[in-house]
């Protein structure tokens, strides 16, 4: 077949209209043949239009969730299978962060609803995940005290009441936070992913920026695993203190009472 | 949960295992996708689930994504578009779409969602109308095999028995209809444009 009857068959296949076997024959002539690549991907673009030329159509506002909590629910169900997979000593570093990372995004997603349906689904997802939880438990007895501060750190997601995110300050990195902050009880956890793990001289730096222009006052430090996820449960915060948001900044270790290293990670609350 | 800092493609960071930026996919491709498949399926609840089951499979393939070979649009586009073929096909369908056939589905959500941000909301409106317009530019005999083909998933022979034409002609005539819109598209830097999305 020449160039001209590939591109005549790119034609027909962007809209579905060639056999299996003609597809394969195209795909397989593209993968050397860049202008008819490049045919085929246009032609694909142009019966996609098909589609964005059509009057859109919002799809039901309870749908988002349901796909969300979907999403999360077979992440959690596909962590737990590859955790099981991975051998005893792995088990102790990735069990509870991954399970605590899908957990809390869950919560998060569930909560960015509201609604009483929503929150309702909410609980019936916090039962699941506390299931899962109590597996998780069983299965690795040794995790005692992770577990004990993990349980504190659900009651906090539980009440919180208020949502928000840190997002990296560069585009260079991927990294970012879940902030589940209960004003009520001054708490709050934060979740990061994809953050560096630090090392030995370093420690990672939380930060309370502000709402009344003073400088930008310690929360305490942590460390990022090797995975690069990392929780802080933060307790007793000031009462007398505005907060405005958060940021994180990689200090000598032990932290500094001033931040002096670039802002990482920042969100407003 | 949009704003600036957020990525033009999303599929990366979800193929990486960020899969609260799945509501963020779902924010900016839901009404286009759920547009297509409501066209496709003539039902809600069909295409209420076919939507679903469109995101959950990008989710789960969202490594296969090349910014390279296409738009993120027309890669979810594409997905939602197969998933809804097959379900037409399942379905003892002929005998359906030919009672729904012409039936104008009513609107209710009338509000377009916004949250993919003011700009790409406004570059995707932009892209329709130019696509609108290439379309319109076509010959009514050319639009028609596209849309038979397109969104009814017939292949190029049932068209021609549809139509009571040689294969041949259809071959030809959608063909012509493809590059000349590829042509049009390209004229207008649809392309370029739909890639920005
Ligand atoms: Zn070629």
């Amino acid at each position: 077949m020449m160039h001209e009857e590939y591109e005549e068959l790119a034609a027909l296949e962007a809209i579905g209209g060639v056999t299996d076997e003609e597809s394969r024959r195209l795909e397989e002539h593209c993968k050397g043949c860049s202008s008819c690549r490049h045919a085929l991907d246009d032609y694909r673009e142009a019966a996609a239009g098909l589609a964005i030329a059509l009057p859109p159509v919002s799809p039901r506002r309870d749908a988002r969730d349901s796909l969300l909590i979907q999403i999360q629910t077979e992440a959690v169900a596909d962590s737990r299978v590859a955790e099981a997979t991975e051998d005893a000593a792995a088990m102790r570093r990735r069990t509870i962060p991954s399970w605590w990372s899908a957990a809390a995004a869950v919560l998060f997603l569930a909560l960015f609803g509201w609604s009483e349906l929503r929150l309702r689904a909410l609980r019936e997802e916090l039962t699941l995940l506390e299931t899962e939880k109590n597996a998780v438990i069983t299965e690795n007895m040794r995790l005692g005290n992770d577990v004990q501060a993990a349980r504190s750190r659900l009651d906090t997601i539980r009440s919180a009441n208020q949502l928000f995110r840190l997002a990296a300050s560069t585009s260079s990195t991927a990294a970012s936070a879940n902030v589940f902050m209960d004003a009520t009880h001054r708490r709050a956890v934060i979740v990061f992913t994809d953050l560096e793990q630090n090392d030995e001289a370093h420690s990672y730096q939380l930060w309370i920026i502000r709402g009344d222009m003073k400088p930008p006052m310690s929360a305490g430090v942590f460390d990022v695993d090797a995975d690069g996820g990392g929780e802080v449960e933060l307790h007793d915060m000031p009462v007398d203190v505005p907060i405005a948001g958060l940021a994180v900044t990689l200090e000598p270790r032990g932290g500094l009472s001033a931040p002096s290293g670039a802002v990482l990670l920042q969100g407003k609350a | 949960m949009t704003n600036d800092a957020t990525p033009r493609n999303l599929l990366p960071a979800i193929a990486a295992g960020d899969t609260v930026a799945v509501a963020d996919l779902y924010d900016r491709h839901g009404s286009v996708l759920y547009a297509l498949l409501l066209k496709i399926l003539g039902d809600r609840p069909d295409a209420q689930e076919v939507l679903q089951e469109s995101f959950v499979q990008a989710w789960r393939r969202a490594a296969d994504f090349d910014p390279r070979r296409g738009s993120e649009t027309a890669w979810l586009v594409s997905i939602a578009r197969n998933r809804a073929i097959d379900r037409l096909r399942s379905r003892n369908l002929r005998a359906i779409r030919e009672e729904e056939a012409g039936r104008e589905i009513p609107i209710d959500a009338r509000s377009v969602d916004t949250d993919g941000g003011a700009e790409r909301q406004a570059i995707l409106g932009e892209l329709r109308e130019r696509m609108q317009a290439a379309l319109a530019e076509l010959p009514e005999p050319q639009r028609s095999v596209l849309e038979l083909a397109y969104f009814q998933g017939l292949s190029q022979s049932e068209i021609a028995t549809e139509l009571g034409e040689p294969l041949g002609t259809v071959k030809t005539r959608t063909q012509l209809a493809m590059k000349k819109l590829r042509e049009r598209l390209k004229d207008l830097g649809w392309f370029d444009d739909a890639r920005r999305v």
